[in-house]
Order: structure tokens, then C-alpha cells, then sequence
């Protein structure tokens, strides 16, 4: 059960949470800070705090929050657990994209939206397209239809970027390289920001909308029919919501994978399922999931940049491979 | 003119006819009964009537509706609910969220429920014995529990028809009895429910009307006493049944048809 006043507090105590752990994040590192330094504006304290760590903390928090949430939709419109952007071949498909306008020397730029990240954006809604149009034909909901669907565009594109990268000269693969491990910049242009923030807002909000019929949805489509749900209108616009979530991620920082996993579950098990619930604490702890990796590949190696998806990946990797186990093993009155 | 009324109804599963020219009628308010043997098409004709499935030709009326026409789609959770023979759930909601799902597209859509949904799904997890289970995540339930959870998602779901496809086929002897009596409240209270059942001497003491459906679109419909005879349950079937009356209640005991034992001995 859950009423207006109680979601309220959580996400109160979720988001006082998050604020704090971003500003610890922002004191440590290689240049440690000190919160008074900040305060009265003494340099470079106050110059590292607000120019340099905030804004890619604040990255980190769009990107974590939007990956978690779009990850738990997925979750359930799929009907399957180990659903995710990056499972799906959607993070893939932009990287694809980038790939290509380097390897174009695209230069241009449009406003100060990059072509790069309009590429990305690009390959990942082309992605989740094709991954829906694959899955037409092994069905769409419930049963692996979709995630096999994505498995294997996930492995062709994987494939392509692997052939473009050997054909590619040094100079160009370098930017390529970074992006496919997935990184937070602290310099995003701030049109870039406006647009990434109104679409992952726009998304956001109506899958919370939506949230209800998604808890619902969960039973499949036949049960969530006689309920009321009309599964062939509800299904599309859901699916391109989170899309429009991913992609707006996905093009700002590169291919972060696992987040969509780690953290829709570890919610789970902490609210439960109910999305009214698990959507708003999806992006506040996939915010504060996201900002603790990147401090960490941040301070690991001072000197080099490690980008922060190796970090998310060595943590989901056992992660995925725990649940699988978990999943594989036969249930107390059949779940899955 | 009949609550529900089939007309030439033809459904198949890929090359496979489930019915070819099926024609049917129930009036409100009957607390209508379904056998028949395995893959006779007792789910398929409640899946037709919830608008699960699309009739390949024919028509299907409820209330003078349409489950599968168009601007049918939402309505028809307003007019029927249905409890499915088996579900695997992939998330752990609890029993009490399961039932409350009801009442989001009955009340006005709330995005919190209202003090008066939760009433309502309180004395439907009454009726069911399920209270005990409110807090308990569906997926850690037995078979039966988590059809009388349904059954409670069914009854707060307020609609005049109830689709039950097997509902009682996990359950032990007390809560098949108890479930049966809070069915028969509900069919006092001029519910009609149709009901798939593999259980004769149940329905034979609660239904009071009986479809008994055989291979090849063969159909038995009418009052129980008239439907469920010797005869018509042993040429179903195709085995050998007797009939014998015990206090009033009406019992059938099976016997192996002449031929068919003897196969079964091999």
C-alpha cells in the first residue's frame, strides 16, 4: 500500500540523500577540497567545485537516473528480469552512430549540439526501432522474444564498431574509445544540457504517468486486458519513453552498461515492485550509483582518465551473473 | 435478449479448429458450469469471451458488446473479469497489491488508491480467506493461495460477469467448498459466472446451468439436472458413467468405457 504523503517523505530523504553524496563526491579526489575553501570562495577550491566536479557530477546524476528508471521499464514491459538498455543493443546502436560520424569527420555542429551526440541519439532510437521490429516476429511480450531480439543486434553492432575501429586511423579511434567505455565530461555545452534534460524529464514523466498500468502490465498482457489495460497502446508508448530516456543518456556520456541492472533490482528488493515507488527511487539511486562510480574511476588512477563504465561493468558483470543464478534456480510455487 | 449470446462462432489455433459454428446462449445472472474434456475448448471459449482472442468468424455479445471490437477494448473490464487457469508472476508484488489492480480502471484512476478501493478490496480478500496472505509477495505462494488471490482481484473488480477458468483446481477440499459458497453469494447477488470446471459433483451442487463441451464442436447446454445425465457425460467423454443419488446431491462415478480399459492395460 502506498499513499501520497509516504511517497513524498522517501523521495524527500532520496533526494536530501543524493545531495549529500554529491557534494561529498565533489570534495574528494586528487585535489581535496575543503567545503569552508568553497563557502568564502577562495581559488582554486571554489573554481574545481563548481566548474570542473559539479558539472560532471551533475551528469552523473542525469545519466545514472535516467538509466536506472528506463532500465525498470524495460524490466517490466519485457516481462523479464535481465532486461536492460545495454542487454538490449540500444547503447550499441548510438555507439554505432558515433562511430560513424567520426569516421565521417563530421565536424559540423548545429547550435552547439554536436554531430556526435546527435548521431548517438540517432542510433539509439534506429536501435530500438529495429530491436521492436525483430521482435515482431519472436513476439514482443512476454517469453525472450525481445531480449533476443536485442542480444543479437547487440552482437552485430558490437561487431560493426570492432570492424570500423581496424579500419579506422589511431587519431580518430581515440575519441571513439572513450566513448565506447562510456565517460562523464565536465564540459557539456549548455544547449546540449537543456535538450537532454527535456527529454529524459519528458520520458521520465509520463512512464510515472503511466506507472499504475505498468505495475499491471507485469501480469502480462492477457491478465492486464481484462483489467483494463489496452496492452497494444500502452506497450509502444512506454517503450519509447524509456527510449527517449536511454537515448538522451546514451548521448551524453557514451555506453555506461549495467546501471539499468544494478539498480532497478537492489530497489526492488528494498521497495518492492511497484513502479509508483521504484521509478522516482530507480533515479534517485541510480543518480547516486552513478556519481559514486565515476568518484571512484575518478581517484583510482589520478593521472589517467579511466572512463567510469569500466567501473559500472566490473561491478555488473557478477552482479548479472549472480542474478542469472538466482533466476535459473527453481522457485517456491513456480515463479520465474 | 440473452446477457451473453454466441452466434456461428469459428476460432483455430493455427490449422487446428477449436470451433467451427458454435452458437450459444446464457442469460443473466446463471451460475453456469463448463466441462468437458482436455483441449475441448473450455479456456479458448472463456479467452473469446474475455477478449483475449479474436473469433476468427462469428459473433460474440455480451450485453449487446463486443470483447474484441474496438472501442470495446477498455469497457470490457468493466463488464467481466477473469481469473486464468495458471500465471507465473515475475515480480514479487504483494497479494494485497495484486487485488487492489482491480481498482485502478474500475474507480476513476487514481494514482493513489481511495479509502473506498481499499474497503473493497479488503471484503473481497475476505470472501476468499486471503486476508492472512495481504502482505505476502505472490511469487512466494502455493498454487492455490494465489488462485484465491485472483479470485479476490476478480470479485473487487465489481463486474456483472465472472470468467473463472479452473479456479478451483489447486485448492484443498475445505477452500473448494468455501470458495463454492462465496461464488453462490455471488450468484444471489445476480452475478453471472461461468466457471470451467473438471469437477462434476461440485458443479452439479452449485451451478445452475451446465455447458458440457466435447471434441468436434459437440455442445450440451441447459439446466444442470437436464445436462449433466449418464448419458450425455458418458458420450462427452466417451467413458462409462453412473449416477447415483446421495441425500439429495447427485454424484457421478466414472468407469473406463468397454475397450478403452483394456487399452489402458497395455
Amino acid at each position: 500500500m502506498i499513499t501520497s504523503r509516504q511517497l513524498l517523505k522517501e523521495i524527500g530523504f532520496g533526494v536530501g540523500g543524493l545531495a549529500a553524496v554529491v557534494l561529498l563526491c565533489a570534495l574528494i579526489g586528487s585535489e581535496p577540497l575543503s567545503l569552508e575553501g568553497i563557502v568564502k570562495g577562495r581559488q582554486p577550491d571554489a573554481q574545481i567545485f563548481f566548474q570542473v566536479r559539479l558539472p560532471r557530477l551533475m551528469l552523473a546524476v542525469l545519466v545514472g537516473a535516467a538509466l536506472a528508471s528506463s532500465g525498470a521499464v524495460f524490466q517490466v514491459l519485457l516481462r523479464n528480469p535481465l532486461a536492460e538498455p545495454y542487454i538490449l543493443g540500444i547503447s550499441s546502436g548510438a555507439g554505432l552512430g558515433v562511430m560513424l560520424a567520426v569516421l565521417a569527420g563530421f565536424q559540423w555542429s548545429w547550435g552547439e549540439l554536436s554531430a556526435q551526440s546527435l548521431f548517438a541519439f540517432i542510433g539509439a532510437l534506429a536501435t530500438t526501432a529495429l530491436v521492436w521490429w525483430i521482435g515482431g516476429f519472436t513476439g514482443r511480450t512476454g517469453g525472450p522474444g525481445m531480449i533476443l531480439a536485442g542480444v543479437v543486434v547487440n552482437v552485430f553492432f558490437s561487431a560493426v564498431i570492432m570492424l570500423l575501429t581496424a579500419l579506422a586511423k589511431a587519431g580518430q579511434i581515440q575519441t571513439t574509445l572513450f566513448w565506447l567505455m562510456g565517460f562523464l565530461s565536465s564540459y557539456t555545452e549548455m544547449k546540449i544540457w537543456v535538450v537532454s534534460v527535456f527529454l529524459a524529464g519528458a520520458g521520465f514523466g509520463i512512464l510515472l504517468w503511466l506507472s499504475p498500468q505498468l505495475n499491471i502490465l507485469s501480469l502480462g498482457t492477457a491478465q492486464a486486458r481484462s483489467l483494463g489495460v489496452v496492452p497494444e497502446r500502452l506497450f509502444p508508448i512506454a517503450f519509447i519513453a524509456a527510449s527517449l530516456l536511454t537515448s538522451a543518456a546514451v548521448s551524453l556520456s557514451g555506453l555506461i552498461g549495467f546501471v539499468g541492472l544494478i539498480v532497478p533490482h537492489s530497489v526492488r528488493l528494498i521497495f518492492g515492485p511497484d513502479h509508483r515507488r521504484l521509478l522516482p527511487m530507480c533515479a534517485l539511486f541510480g543518480a547516486m550509483f552513478l556519481a559514486i562510480a565515476d568518484t571512484i574511476a575518478r581517484i583510482l588512477i589520478p593521472q589517467a582518465q579511466l572512463p567510469v563504465g569500466v567501473i559500472t561493468a566490473l561491478a555488473g558483470g557478477p552482479f548479472f551473473l549472480l542474478l542469472m543464478i538466482r533466476q535459473s534456480k527453481p522457485v517456491y510455487g513456480g515463479g520465474l | 435478449m440473452s446477457f451473453i449470446q454466441i452466434q456461428n462462432l469459428a476460432f483455430s489455433y493455427g490449422g487446428l479448429r477449436v470451433f467451427e459454428n458454435l452458437s450459444l446462449e446464457i442469460e443473466q445472472g446463471r451460475f453456469c458450469g463448463i466441462a468437458g474434456p482436455n483441449g475441448a475448448g473450455k479456456s479458448t471459449l472463456l479467452e473469446l469471451l474475455a477478449g483475449h482472442r479474436k473469433p476468427s468468424s462469428g459473433k460474440i455479445r455480451i450485453g449487446g458488446l463486443s470483447p474484441a471490437g474496438g472501442g470495446f477494448k477498455r469497457s470490457i473490464s468493466q463488464l467481466a473479469a477473469f481469473v486464468p487457469q495458471e500465471s507465473t508472476p515475475v515480480f514479487g508484488y504483494t497479494s494485497y497489491e495484486i487485488v487492489m489492480m482491480a481498482r485502478y480502471f474500475r474507480s476513476r484512476r487514481f494514482f493513489f488508491e481511495q479509502e473506498e478501493d481499499r474497503k473493497i478490496v479488503q471484503e473481497a480478500m475476505r470472501q476468499t480467506f486471503t486476508e492472512d496472505l495481504a502482505s505476502r509477495p505472490i511469487t512466494c505462494l502455493s498454487g492455490g493461495e494465489r488462485q484465491r488471490v485472483y479470485l479476490a482481484r476478480a470479485i473487487a473488480q465489481e463486474t456483472p460477469l465472472l470468467l473463472l477458468d479452473e479456479p478451483l483446481s489447486h485448492l484443498d477440499l475445505k477452500h473448494q467448498i468455501l470458495i463454492y459458497e462465496a461464488l453462490k453469494r455471488l450468484h444471489r447477488e445476480q452475478k453471472t459466472i461461468l466457471m470451467a470446471t473438471h469437477d462434476l459433483n461440485l458443479a452439479a451442487q452449485y451451478c445452475d446451468w451446465m455447458i458440457l463441451m466435447g471434441p468436434g464442436g459437440r455442445l450440451f447446454s441447459g439446466p444442470v439436472q437436464e445436462i449433466l445425465t449418464e448419458e450425455n457425460i458418458g458420450s462427452i467423454y466417451g467413458i462409462e458413467c453412473r449416477v447415483y443419488t446421495v441425500e439429495g446431491m447427485r454424484f457421478f462415478v466414472p468407469k473406463a468405457a468397454e475397450g478403452e480399459g483394456k487399452r489402458a492395460e497395455y
